[in-house]
């Protein structure tokens, strides 16, 4: 059973139970397993049509000042200059020198005001488009809109080792949900057990179907119809351990041997495989406390390996039909505090995005002088819901079809920010 | 309003030239405060005990003149904080290191010092006009003092300076910077001497021991490494524990904020933080760790009398023996600490480690001795109610600056 911690500074994630994988996550096992059952012409179409989309989600809260929106020599703008990127007159934070040389692929939003500060709220909004109610994540919708009915991989994998424990699929089949991974390992609790011999275990799957159906006799069998598709996507993912088990030496020399380079690399693997939507989470940015050293140290980490994925996805011809979005759930305090930190802050702040859908080399808004605020184009979660959306070529502006009832993707008071689609 | 008492400062020798009595930490006051609009970074007193440098969150290092309160900006080189301040042997050049990777040589008391006339506008103060029946505000002017024509700027590390430390021959000056190198230049003209490498995280201070053989560093793991200044060979590596990962958010925090060596050399104190928590609030413990220079081994960890989370941002010697710490809480206050080395304790003792029997293939135990570090409480506290980001003590130890969080530099007496 899992757990729904308060929200804030404390949320963590909690270790995915059995019943929890095999509701949710379970799916996702065959992920690995599943590029084995497609066609190397297969795999190419997959490639060249399916529309993907790559989340990396900074943790807690990135400071903008940070990153994406350096404010040299001002009243909060910290001790970090400003560097010239690959594309003529934009500037971000010295702290990522790797990612600033791919900045003629991405483009950059400075002035979103999601109107919180508060963890929760901030995440929800940035995923869902909407403050409030019991809608689906952007993976979870990328999963039901972009994931060919052939294709039996999981939708949506997060790639992780903490995480928050939401209801991502919110009103959608609960096999659009995201399927998490703690790092890179396969989900727990999926091998046949020590002792228990193949042919118990193929009598014990054929009485789990009998139950099953028995169960399902007078019911919807949607969820029980999930449920399975997610057990055979586990004993797929079984047969593919060695994608988990070890990653090519050379590659984590490009890609870093820490924990998010790891992450980064697998992720690579999964969008190659096919996975609709892959979210990387890069741990450590709520800093209310020595800010500036563990920026330093936090975006040293993220900078090249982010770098390198990016640079690797438009390699392989892949950038077209990979909307990349690096984001956190708000930004952080202009004011530095007595701890060297910077606090909450959503008012005024900033991700990067790029690749399929999205125009490169922009940048969207814009906040004052020193940062407190949002001075042109202001923006929110819904607004970018949308954007995500159309980019992949989802129509936010139409609806879920729900048993008769329609439910609009994005928010209706809200619309994409055109200027950045292609 | 300015209190005339507290701008006082008393003398530390008597009418005879001879010095008073033991200075007593019991008795230290604050005598003066000074105020800047932004928070403090760190201070220094240079060596003639006249001047207090502070530097700022707004890329300026300010010099204080005690005794009459004039206040000079050095500006327009650094376009970053300046992290660390030190001074030349003679006493003539005050080094300033930032998080632009530079060393700048000022002089300590330039001949030339630009006086910029600023407008200020005081509601309600000052002369007043009254035009139909309002008062008016009165713009008066306030004389900026700005020195910003440095003597030497050097580019001295890619990725911030952290460090600088003049050796105490006056020939080299030691620096550190996120390149992961140590560099050893010569004083005069700035030329590079002496690469050290091998620290594998960020190393955040680095001093020239006394005798100006050897370096001592500590880099953001709390590894402490000796060097052979003049080969450039590591002598010995510490694990001094002022480090910390942080598994709630998946980061490493530590390494030493200060460091400072006693007078005659013996020992060496490493201000920072340990017993890791959550460090992303804050929540860790300040630490002094001690380290014997003979046997290179720490020797003894100071803790604060209140175990307050937070980091220990300033260390120093006193020149009667004991030693003082600056604390920056993360309550939002700050503490001055005094600790006795040569008070008894009841942790000092040996333990005896491992169950090692036939390790060695003998099948006779090895017992390995390994002494544990005192733990010291201190013996004196002085509250400030601001977090303390930095502590200097003139020669004679009867003064002692701090540089505080607020922006206001405090001068204290014993």
């Amino acid at each position: 059973m899992t757990m729904r911690r308060n929200a804030g500074c404390n949320t963590i994630d909690h270790h995915v139970t059995r019943r929890q994988f095999m509701g949710t996550g379970a799916m996702a096992g065959a992920m690995a397993g599943f590029g084995s059952l497609l066609t190397p012409a297969m795999a190419g179409e997959m490639k060249s049509k399916q529309k993907q989309i790559l989340q990396v989600y900074l943790q807690g809260g990135v400071s903008q000042f940070e990153a994406w929106d350096p404010k040299p020599g001002t009243k909060y703008g910290g001790p970090f200059r400003p560097i010239s990127t690959s594309v003529p007159g934009l500037q971000i934070c010295e702290l990522l020198p790797y990612t600033a040389s791919k900045m003629h692929l991405l483009s950059v939003v400075r002035s979103i005001n999601l109107e919180t500060d508060d963890h929760t709220v901030g995440r929800l909004f940035m995923e869902k488009g909407r403050k409030n109610g019991d809608y689906p994540f952007v993976g979870a919708v990328a999963s039901k809109y972009l994931t060919t009915p052939d294709n039996p991989l999981p939708g949506y994998v997060h790639i992780t080792t903490r995480g928050i424990v939401d209801q991502t699929a919110g009103f959608l089949e609960s096999k659009h949900a995201m399927m998490r991974l703690e790092g890179v390992k396969p989900p727990t609790n999926l091998e046949r057990p020590q002792g228990v011999p193949k042919e118990l275990a193929i009598r014990a799957e054929g009485l789990r179907k009998q139950l099953n159906n028995q169960f399902g006799g007078k019911r919807s069998r949607a969820l029980i119809d999930s449920y399975d598709t997610s057990f055979e996507q586990a004993q797929q993912l079984m047969a593919r351990a060695d994608l988990f088990e070890k990653q090519d030496e050379k590659e984590l020399d490009r890609y870093g041997r820490h924990w998010f380079g790891r992450r980064c690399l697998l992720a690579k693997t999964l969008l190659e495989e096919g996975v609709t939507c892959v979210k990387v989470t890069h741990h450590g940015y709520d800093t209310h406390a020595e800010n500036f050293n563990f920026h330093v140290e936090q975006l040293d980490e993220f900078d090249k390996t982010f770098a390198t994925l990016l640079g690797d996805i438009e390699e392989r011809g892949m950038l077209d039909n990979v909307l990349v979005v690096i984001y956190s759930e708000f930004g952080r305090t202009p004011k530095v505090n007595h701890k060297y930190g910077r606090d909450h802050w959503g008012k005024s702040f900033s991700i990067a995005l790029g690749g399929c859908g999205i125009q490169p080399g922009g940048v969207i808004g814009a906040t004052n002088a020193d940062g407190t605020e949002v001075s042109e184009r202001e923006v929110d979660g819904a607004h970018l819901f949308h954007t995500y959306m159309q980019a992949v070529g989802i129509d936010s502006q139409s609806n879920h079809a729900l048993d008769g009832r329609a439910v609009p993707i994005g928010d209706p008071v809200a619309a994409p920010i055109k200027e950045l689609l292609s | 309003m300015r209190n005339e008492e507290q701008d006082t400062i008393e003398t530390t020798e008597t009418m005879d030239g001879t010095r008073p009595e033991s200075a007593v930490p019991a008795n230290a006051k604050e005598v003066r405060k000074f105020t800047h609009a932004e928070a403090l970074t760190n201070c220094r007193l240079d060596p003639s005990g006249r001047y207090a440098f502070a530097g700022a969150e707004d890329f300026g290092v300010y010099r204080w003149n005690l005794e009459t309160g004039e206040k000079v900006i050095y500006r327009g080189i650094h376009d970053s904080w300046v992290r660390r301040i030190d001074f030349s042997n003679d006493g003539t050049h005050v080094f300033t290191s930032g998080w632009d990777g530079r060393v700048v040589v000022w002089e300590v008391d330039p001949e030339t010092v630009e006086k910029i006339e600023l407008p200020v506008e005081k509601a309600g103060e000052g002369r007043s006009d009254k035009t139909d029946g309002e008062v008016t505000q009165t713009v008066e002017s306030e004389i900026e003092l700005v020195v910003d024509n440095p003597v030497r700027i050097v580019d001295a590390h890619r990725g911030f300076a952290r460090w600088v430390h003049a050796g105490p021959n006056g020939k080299y000056v030691a620096t550190c910077g996120n390149d992961k190198v140590i560099r050893l230049w010569d004083a005069k003209r700035w030329k590079l001497r002496k690469e050290f490498s091998g620290h594998g995280r960020h190393p955040y201070a680095v001093m020239i021991h006394p005798d100006g053989e050897s370096l001592v560093s500590e880099d953001l793991m709390g590894e402490i490494f000796v060097w052979n200044a003049r080969t450039g060979q590591r002598l010995k590596e510490l694990k001094s524990g002022m480090t910390g990962f942080d598994n709630k958010f998946q980061a490493d925090m530590g390494g030493a904020r200060d460091m400072a060596f006693n007078q005659d050399g013996s020992l060496v104190g490493c201000a920072g933080i340990t017993n890791v928590v959550n460090s992303f609030a804050g929540q860790q413990d300040p630490i002094i760790c001690i380290v014997d220079w003979e046997s290179k081994e720490i020797t003894s960890h100071l803790r604060t009398k209140s175990n307050s989370p937070g980091v220990a941002w300033g260390v120093r010697f006193h020149p009667e023996g004991y030693v003082v710490g600056a604390m920056g809480n993360q309550n939002g206050k700050g503490t001055v600490e005094f600790w006795s080395l040569t008070e008894s304790s009841p942790e000092n003792s040996a333990e005896v480690k491992g169950d090692s029997a036939g390790c060695d293939g003998s099948g006779e135990a090895v017992v390995e001795e390994e002494k544990k570090p005192r733990e010291i409480k201190p013996f004196h506290v002085v509250e400030v109610d601001k977090p303390v980001r930095g502590i200097d003590f003139t020669k004679d130890g009867r003064r002692f600056i701090v540089a505080c969080s607020d922006g206001s530099l405090r001068v204290y007496q014993i």
